[in-house]
């Protein structure tokens, strides 16, 4: 009834509610385009509290590069105003505009390139060696974490599941570079920094994604690391539950082997849970491989969103940002639809 | 012997031309021995030439010379300029397109001579026409910062007329790249990326990646044979993983200040080379727009507070070094400093307590307090991000600690750093260097005149206003003497409090190119192009392969 | 599903019941002992502050006189851990504490309240979930520009660190809402705060207790991030400062182990105490994730503790 009363209002929280009465399908549709708007507006506002003036520091740059006319200090403040310029709600609506158009404007670090060039310029190396790493991590963790929650208390679960807490608890950036020094400085198996070999010409060629590969194994061994502790022990405590169940119970005693016994019949009911999980940590994930792009040189999203920090772009930040979030989003929402088609259950549910 | 090079030009020009035969004769011979297997379709051989150029760790193609963000290499390597001189030796004039200038008409007139030999990529002869219209489309689009009123064509060269005597600019004039005018005709430099950049210098671009621009040697290059095939300008994102590229010979030129420089060169003394150059100067700033700064004798006590030397081993020992009351590094500039002033300020307690003494503070316990009963305190602005200034930045602070201020490190991240610069919003400063050029204008003009963005103190003062309109004007024989009233102003005054002179690492390999620039022969600065690109090129067309 | 785990202090600290659990909280006391005595007592016995300068030379290694080392600075690493440790907890439990507050305050509102305020908390506390941590916090972060010492860096981590920890109250708050008991109380006419407060957040007690233990976890390593990217306070001594200052200053490359590993491990250690801590009260109060077979559980009847001991 509320819902109606308010019926006339055009605000995208009260159309979410009028959802409510829709079918699951169309309110979790409309939960993710709510979302997906405020984090467009979240981050259209973000950048714009960042204290400093772009226009400043690149002419305090200029000027150490060599003189500047004051007529020259001008031309940068009108180009390189910053975010500060106009009333908000206008900056508002040509961003919306903007955005509507894929343009964002263009990079202040690297003007005058587009944003939407630079960003791309990135993306599909943060998306390969962050994606790549959690699917390693999801996996590995799953599968150590089902082989621990069979035998609880057993030899392997009382050492891989501490140790896995330890490791978890390491700081990225620690871990990342000590795999550098020794893997990549001491032994020097492993190239240092960067994201191919400098002498390979990018395109999808074997040699490019040979070098490619080899650069990825540390960072994207730094984020398995760190991060496969979540689903070893999710898994784990999964198992622990599900063997006791009577189906489980059963095929043990039909005599089944116990790698059929896990695979078939308890990993696929405690693996439920952690698909959801999966969506949440992929944030996370994101957020720590910044650091791990940092210590490698790795010209992935996280180094160009610190340049857009360092630089005071503004309008990179925010093409980074919303490329993030809605990354994140989209994965939520992938992970949300493989849950419902694997459980039948939450098809029923609310 | 600095500050002639007006009148040293036909003397320098002889040496260079002579470093550019042996040069030559060098190149060939390397050419004849050498492979060509770095070099793709490069005029030179042996392995690709490895720099560290960029402190981030991403690049974006852009090679218009007149955008701020324009790439290292499109200075020197692809587009060249006039002339330079070599601040890295006795700033004897460096030729590049221009053999020669004289200056005329009281400073007012200066005539180049341009090289008749330069030519374009693309084959056709670069003239004083496209100098004519480079100068006139800097001043169309409002990128020329030099008081020029005309730029005429002449015999051998171009005139450059200025409004006003033009001696202490030299340098910037000579620095202006030179583009071609039928390309240029018509583009935005505001808007322009110029990925397919065509100028006269001896490298074309090869591949851009997101993290690192090649350039390859051009074989039909006007001035000689280019010794190095290709060049790589690579990104590094931080200081401690360059240190590690360094140790395992993965760059052959890096000029950032790594922790502990000097293992770089024991893990291999035969290849690796560290040469610090000094050409610029780090001051503690204090602003004079806040309590009690702007009494000169708290500046003077914090003067004398300072133990320069131990700041200077703070970090990297060696590279760093005290630096005379006047600011200018006494070593470089020892005939333009009155022998009273030449040595850097000791540290004295006793006298700093006694200059702080007459500005009211005294000693209470162990705190130095104001007339008020506070003690004296201050935060000393820094960038967090540099390894090295944070180092120095925390000696400083632990010094005034011990005499009974309460000093901080302010460290926070760059962009944050210049905003409370501009702003004014900080007690002190320690992180701003003022580099010295082929005279001390620009240099004191800089750190003093009002007008100055790096004025960040707010030093406005008439004498000190006076003394630099003075020293613009001055012709070359006449600039030290007219320096000497700011160096006084400097002691007297102390409107900033100078410290170290800073010293930029450079660090080399021998193990792939030989003929590196040294402090026994100091021919150019060995610069990726950040500073200047005559000296770039000077560089890379000096370098032999290892034998 | 977790039960609910009334948490019994006495008797726990009588006797903890899970070897995890113990060693857990055996590391979370000492950690907190060496913050509380520490710096003092490192002053009386070795003479060693945490910001003396040129206590020794530069990079020393272990010795009688510096325990754990000197920086290039000359500074004296022990004393800089112990008062690291001081500061590190305090940024983890201040932090800690309001993520925790914020995240039970969104959680249990959200869950409970149905209607527009329900949904909309919701939708804001799930936007805030897909956008990236870590970089919003360096963007708050450098809003302060190291200014306010740790506690500046406390609130932000905290402020910024909510939005897990109420997603999992949130979903909590949802399944106790249907739950008999407070069912009953709402048929009983009780007033909405009374049931949030007297029925709901009992039985919230050990989710809360363990977001917090992974809050502070969090907001001490994400201290150490802020540092490591430079955006942190670089005047306090902390985990994080003395990685950063470790870091910048090479002390890897040049075989500085003692100077490196410390911070680093002590962060790895109070995670790991937390992990290890929530891990056995798990398994406290699910007996399934520590039996090692059906029969053997059902027979252990009320020795399941020993059994967990053994084990």
């Amino acid at each position: 009834m509320a819902a109606r009363a308010t019926a006339p209002a055009r605000t995208p929280v009260s159309g979410a509610l009028r959802a409510l009465t829709g079918s699951v399908a169309a309110k979790r549709i409309a939960f993710y385009l709510v979302a997906g708007w405020a984090a467009i507006t979240l981050n259209f506002l973000l950048p714009r509290l960042m204290p400093g003036d772009p226009a400043s520091a690149i002419l305090l740059k200029m000027t150490e590069l060599g003189p500047v006319s004051p007529q020259r200090e001008a031309v940068v403040h009108r180009l390189f105003g910053g975010a500060n310029s106009g009333p908000l709600w206008d900056q508002y609506v040509s961003y919306l505009g903007g955005l509507f158009r894929g343009d964002f404007g263009l990079s202040i670090a690297f003007y005058p390139t587009p944003v939407t060039d630079v960003v791309i310029s990135g993306f599909w190396w943060t998306v390969i060696l962050v994606g790549s790493a959690t699917v390693i991590a999801f996996v590995v963790g799953t599968v150590l974490g089902a082989i621990a929650g069979w035998r609880p208390g057993q030899r392997f679960d009382s050492i891989a599941s501490p140790l896995s807490i330890f490791v978890h608890s390491v700081p990225y950036f620690w871990i990342a570079l000590i795999l550098a020094f020794v893997f990549a400085f001491q032994w020097g198996w492993l190239p240092l920094a960067g994201g191919a070999g400098r002498n390979v010409e990018p395109g999808f060629t074997a040699a490019f994604i040979g070098s490619a590969l080899e650069h990825a194994v540390l960072p994207a061994a730094t984020i398995v690391l760190t991060s496969i502790s979540g689903w070893l022990i999710h898994m784990r405590n999964m198992t622990a539950s599900v063997i006791n169940e009577d189906y489980v119970l059963l095929a043990r005693a039909k005599g089944l082997p116990n790698s059929r016994v896990i695979s078939g019949y308890a990993a696929r009911n405690a693996i439920l849970p952690s698909i959801s999980g999966f969506a949440v940590s992929i944030g996370m994930v994101v957020g720590g491989s910044l650091l791990t792009e940092l210590v490698f040189n790795y010209p992935g999203l996280g180094s160009l969103l610190n340049q857009a920090i360092l630089n005071l772009d503004y309008p990179l930040m925010q093409g980074l940002f919303l490329v993030i979030s809605l990354t994140v989003l989209a994965i939520n929402f992938i992970a949300d639809s493989i849950y419902v088609l694997l459980d039948p259950r939450t098809r029923e549910v609310s | 012997m600095r500050g002639r090079e007006g009148l040293t030009v036909t003397k320098s020009k002889r040496i260079a031309s002579g470093v550019v035969s042996a040069v030559l004769a060098a190149s060939l011979a390397a050419c004849s021995g050498g492979g060509a297997d770095g070099g793709a379709g490069g005029a030179g051989g042996g392995a690709p030439l490895t720099v560290a150029a960029y402190s981030q760790p991403t690049l974006q193609p852009n090679f218009n010379p007149f955008s701020p963000n324009a790439l290292r290499g499109t200075m020197g390597l692809i587009y060249e300029q006039l002339y330079d001189f070599n601040t890295a030796g006795t700033f004897e004039f460096m030729p590049s397109l221009a053999t020669e200038i004289a200056w005329a008409d009281a400073g007012k007139t200066l005539d180049i001579t341009l090289d008749t030999r330069a030519k374009w990529a693309d084959g056709s002869p670069l003239t004083g026409d496209d100098v004519v219209f480079t100068f006139e489309y800097m001043k169309q689009h409002e990128l020329l910062a030099l008081p020029l009123t005309e730029a005429t064509k002449t015999a051998d060269g171009v005139r450059l007329r200025f409004s006003e005597p033009a001696y202490a600019i030299v340098q910037d004039i000579g620095r202006t790249a030179i583009v071609p005018a039928k390309i240029w005709q018509g583009k935005d430099p505001d808007k322009e990326l110029n990925t397919s950049p065509v100028g006269s210098g001896p490298y074309k671009l090869g591949r851009v990646t997101g993290q690192q621009a090649s350039f390859e040697a051009r074989k039909d290059y006007w001035k000689q044979q280019v010794p190095v095939g290709q060049i790589n300008y690579i990104t590094t994102s931080s200081t401690s993983l360059l240190a590690q590229q360094l140790v395992r010979h993965e760059v052959d030129l890096a000029y950032a200040g790594i922790p502990d420089i000097q293992q770089f060169v024991a893990k291999d003394p035969d290849n690796n080379h560290l040469w610090p150059v000094h050409a610029s100067m780090k001051p503690l700033l204090l602003n004079h727009k806040r309590e009690p700064f702007q009494d000169v004798h708290v500046r003077k006590g914090f003067a004398l507070a300072l133990n320069r030397e131990q700041i200077a081993n703070a970090y990297n020992p060696g590279v760093y070094a005290p630096v005379s009351a006047t600011g200018l590094y006494q070593e470089d500039w020892n005939d333009w400093i009155p022998e009273a002033d030449r040595a850097p300020l000791a540290q004295d307690q006793q006298a700093a307590l006694a200059e702080f003494a007459k500005a009211g503070y005294h000693k209470n316990g162990d705190q130095l307090v104001g007339p008020d009963g506070k003690q004296l305190t201050l935060g000393v602005l820094t960038v967090s991000t540099f390894a090295d200034g944070m180092a120095y930045t925390q000696e400083l602070v632990s010094q005034l600690n011990q005499i009974g201020i309460k000093a901080t490190v302010e460290g926070v991240p760059p962009t944050a750093y210049t905003t409370r610069e501009g702003k004014g919003d900080f007690d002190a400063i320690y992180g701003d260097a003022f580099t010295y050029g082929a005279n001390p204008y620009n240099f004191y003009s800089s750190m003093l005149a009002p007008d100055s963005k790096h004025n960040f103190v707010g030093w406005d003062d008439p004498a000190t206003n006076k003394a630099l309109a003075t020293l613009a004007k001055a012709s070359p024989e006449e600039q030290k003497e007219a320096t000497l009233p700011l160096e006084k102003i400097m002691v007297d005054q102390v409107p900033v409090i100078p410290l170290l002179v800073k010293g930029t690492p450079y660090m080399y390999s021998t193990e792939n190119w030989t003929g590196w620039p040294s402090e026994e022969d100091p021919y150019t600065t060995p610069d990726p192009g950040a500073i200047s690109g005559v000296f770039a090129a000077k560089l890379v067309l000096s370098l032999k392969p290892a034998v | 599903m977790r039960l609910p785990l009334r948490l019994r202090l006495p008797r726990k600290i009588r006797r903890p019941r899970n070897r995890k659990v113990a060693v857990g909280l055996v590391i979370l006391v000492v950690l907190v002992v060496i913050a509380i005595i520490g710096p003092a007592l490192v002053s009386a016995l070795l003479g060693q502050t945490a910001g003396r300068l040129h206590a020794g030379g530069p990079l020393e290694p272990p010795s009688g006189r510096h325990w754990l080392g000197t920086t290039t600075a000359g500074e004296d690493v022990l004393a800089q851990l112990v008062t690291g440790t001081r500061t590190s907890l305090l940024v983890g439990l201040t932090g800690g504490a309001i993520s925790t507050t914020l995240a039970v305050l969104l959680g249990v509102i959200s869950g409970y309240s149905t209607g527009k305020a329900g949904a909309a908390l919701t939708a804001f506390v799930n936007v805030f979930l897909v956008i990236p941590g870590l970089p919003l916090l360096i963007i708050i972060a450098s809003y302060t520009q190291g200014r306010g010492g740790w506690i500046m860096v406390a609130l932000i981590i905290g402020l910024t660190s909510w939005p897990g920890g109420a997603r999992v109250k949130r979903a909590q708050t949802l399944s106790l809402r249907n739950r008999d008991f407070v069912q009953a109380a709402r048929y009983a006419g009780e007033s909405r705060v009374r049931i949030v407060l007297l029925e709901v957040a009992p039985h919230l007690a050990p989710l809360i207790a363990s977001t917090f233990l992974f809050a502070v976890v969090s907001s001490i390593a994400a201290e150490a991030g802020l540092n490591f990217i430079g955006a942190g306070n670089p005047n306090t001594v902390s985990w994080g400062t003395m990685l950063f200052w470790a870091q910048s200053q090479g002390a890897l490359l040049s075989g500085a182990w003692w100077w490196f590993a410390p911070p680093g491990l002590c962060i790895a250690l109070i995670g790991t105490a937390a992990g290890l801590i929530n891990f056995g009260v798990d398994e406290l109060s699910d007996p399934r994730l520590r039996a090692r077979s059906p029969r053997a559980h059902r027979k252990a009847g009320r020795a399941t503790a020993a059994i967990a001991e053994a084990s």
